[in-house]
């Protein structure tokens, strides 16, 4: 072997390696989407990002977050197989995606990491469990408290709502504090009544009623049912509950936060809105009240999925443990109002002066989630346009609920 | 090799098709390619994860007995007419008058034309304010003493007449401008022989104007209901086709079905049959209004 064929030897080999070294530092890039809620939200994500990021050198995420009509992008990026690696799943449509194998199952992920899916409360991690499968890992939870505006409550002498009222309590305190005597920018109203589904089908939980059976049929006009939505909708023809556009607002928070009602059913995410738009309201937030049947409520709750499509599958897959691990959970409930999705996290020091959060979390052991099949859309539809039958069309509960049964019975086919 | 001559003529032909390029190539994409697309995804069953089950006409049949198909197609008529006649009259009328000499003549067609550039989720969201029970439009008709505890956008026969207020509000000042451009072609010695024989005001509006407006009203008219057949913002801002369907127009239907209700092709055979709609009315309108005027 001669010195030249040597020293070119030792340059290829050095050239290789290099080139091979290069290679092998390229980092991975995966992206994660989600709907833009706000600067403080994107925010938060870009921080968690960045700290993950620092614990996975090889590994660079873009944030991609939707501002607008997030389904819709979501549909057509999954179309084209351009969709993020990571992306949020809302409760309420997830078997649509889950049915069609769009997205990856993760039970091999979990079952090969520090993870358990017995971590996370039942409630919120059955919305992305469809066939035995799990699809997605639920980012934080929420269920629907009532909210009441402690100087009504007082003016009108009514004890605060507490864990142990009922529905007698809760109508007649909303009875008592609804005062119309004066003009109607001065009235104020016991309650105020949300159109979406999502914010009354717990009351008819508490009754015993259920949207669909166990095997996917159609449930809702079951005299449980009918008789909660009776109830339900009978405070507005008493004139104790309103519409939100009723006393001048678009959102149910926020004829809350004006004053104009006593109580609102809400989810914890009204907790920041309550705090940064109406500083001075004097409120407090407790758990819902008890039917005949008992303790009843709706978790909602968004997952991180990777769709099928990934060409990164474990550094997505490495993305959704941090971001739904403990440690992360814990950083980003001790950075705002979010709630953990993990029921160790909801013994957590961060809530023990927080009353209103502790209500929200409490709701989620007896909660279902805000999820009804893969018709799960039309269904909440239509039960809000049986809603509208009863309030603004003068229907009977019984009848509304009927023609929601005949209009989603021959589309479910 | 043979160099190729173009006459004058030939490059001036040349110079045009290559500036159109660029628009047709946008319109044979993304109107073009995706119409004839939607025709053969309205045989299909497609929802967008799983690829196209081909199911021949069943979307079209069921679209045909769907109930809240005749609902919103009845609805869309209801719209469209009112809002094109109301908005093509009302633009006139601001369009005479304002070819007056009035005092602030250019504040008042700018201000007319401000709709027709704010943009209409705007609009929307501050019209849906007004309509609240505690809004501008009750405060108003209690000002007259007319009833005025309306919830306005949950009232069945109240939702849909608020997003005609609207859809007519947002449209008037662009056809006003083009009123009034069409009025500066009317020349002056019309006029004047006319007022010569007698005629006065009214007259002068019914017998002159409008008479040599017809082209520009036929224009006004068919646009303002290919735009009102698909009127879908204000929609889904201000009701989300509520209450109880009061406001469900087709393209919210189509919107709805599409990227709600993941049913792609049921969505396609809806949009076909609206686009065929819009098509056979623009022909009737042109038949009516479109005859020549000598004058």
């Amino acid at each position: 072997m001669t010195k030249q064929t040597v020293r070119t030897a030792a340059l290829v080999l050095a050239l290789v390696l290099m080139v091979g070294l290069s290679v092998s530092a390229k980092p991975v890039e995966i992206r994660i989407s989600g709907w833009s809620a706000g600067p403080e939200i994107e925010a938060l994500m870009r921080a968690q990002l960045d700290a993950f990021e620092e614990l996975n050198p090889g590994i660079k995420v873009r944030y991609e977050p939707i501002p607008v009509d997030y389904l819709t992008k979501i549909q057509v990026m999954l179309a084209a197989s351009t969709a993020p690696d990571v992306f949020f799943i809302d409760a309420v449509y997830s078997p649509q995606f889950m049915s069609t194998g769009a997205l990856l199952p993760l039970d091999d992920y979990i079952k090969n990491s520090s993870m358990d899916a017995d971590m996370f409360a039942q409630s919120l991690l059955d919305a992305f469990v469809w066939d035995g499968k799990i699809y997605g890992l639920p980012k934080d939870s929420n269920t629907l408290v009532v909210y009441y505006n402690k100087d009504l409550f007082d003016a009108n002498g009514v004890e605060y709502p507490n864990a142990n009222w009922t529905w007698d309590d809760f109508e007649n305190a909303a009875k008592t504090l609804t005062n119309v005597s004066g003009r109607s920018i001065d009235n104020t109203y016991g309650l105020v009544l949300g159109q979406w589904p999502g914010r009354w089908l717990s009351f008819m939980y508490q009754n015993g009623g259920r949207v669909l059976t166990e095997d996917g049929k159609l449930a809702f006009t079951e005299p449980e049912f009918v008789e909660a939505f009776r109830w339900y909708t009978d405070l507005y023809k008493k004139g104790i509950g309103v519409l939100p556009s009723d006393v001048g607002a678009s959102r149910e928070r926020d004829a809350f936060g004006q004053g104009r009602v006593a109580m609102a059913v809400e989810g914890g995410w009204a907790i920041p809105t309550l705090f940064s738009n109406y500083p001075d309201l004097n409120w407090g937030a407790a758990e819902l009240p008890q039917g005949p049947v008992g303790r009843g409520n709706t978790a909602f709750t968004v997952s991180y999925s990777i769709p099928k499509t990934t060409k990164n599958p474990d550094a997505a897959w490495k993305l959704i443990e941090y971001l739904t691990g403990e440690d992360n959970q814990i950083r980003v409930i001790t950075s705002g109002h979010v709630l953990p999705s993990m029921t160790a996290l909801f013994e957590h020091p961060h809530f023990a002066d927080k009353a209103e959060s502790q209500a929200v979390l409490n709701g989620v052991a007896y909660a279902v989630a805000n999820q009804y099949g893969i018709y799960s859309q039309q269904i909440v539809d239509e039960l809000q346009k049986a809603f509208d039958a009863v309030v603004i069309g003068g229907k009977t509960a019984e009848a509304a609920l009927q023609d929601a049964y005949k209009v989603l019975s021959r589309r479910m086919r | 090799m043979r160099s190729i001559k173009l006459s004058t003529r030939q490059e001036e032909i040349l110079t045009g098709y290559l500036c159109l390029t660029p628009y047709f190539v946008l319109f044979g994409v993304f109107t073009v390619y995706s119409v004839i697309n939607a025709l053969s995804m309205s045989f299909h069953e497609y929802n967008v994860f799983i690829s196209p089950i081909f199911i021949g006409l069943q979307n079209y049949y069921e679209l045909f007995l769907d109930p809240l198909f005749h609902k919103a197609m009845a609805n869309t008529f209801v719209y469209s007419v009112f809002t094109v006649l109301l908005q093509t009259c009302i633009a006139l009328l601001i369009a005479v008058l304002l070819n007056q000499k009035i005092w602030g003549k250019s504040f008042f067609r700018a201000a007319f034309y401000m709709p027709a550039v704010t943009p209409s989720v705007v609009i929307s969201l501050i019209f849906s304010w007004m309509f609240f029970r505690d809004g501008v439009f009750n405060y108003v008709l209690s000002l007259v003493g007319l009833p005025s505890n309306i919830d306005w956008l949950n009232n069945v026969q109240a939702a849909l007449p608020a997003v005609i207020i609207v859809g007519v509000w947002s449209n008037v000042g662009r056809y006003m401008l083009m009123f009034l451009a069409a009025l500066q072609d009317i020349p002056r010695s019309v006029y004047e022989a006319a007022e010569l024989d007698g005629a006065k005001g009214w007259n002068l509006l019914r017998f002159i104007t409008i008479p040599l407006l017809r082209p520009i009203i036929t224009l006004v008219s068919v646009l303002g209901i290919i735009g009102a057949f698909q009127v879908f913002t204000e929609i889904y801002i201000m009701t989300s086709g509520g209450p109880l369907d009061a406001t469900t127009t087709v393209s919210y239907m189509i919107y709805t079905n599409a990227f709600n209700y993941f049913r792609m092709g049921y969505a396609s055979s809806i949009a076909w049959v609206l686009a065929c709609v819009i098509f056979g009315f623009s022909m009737i309108q042109r038949k009516i209004l479109d005859t020549e005027i000598y004058y």
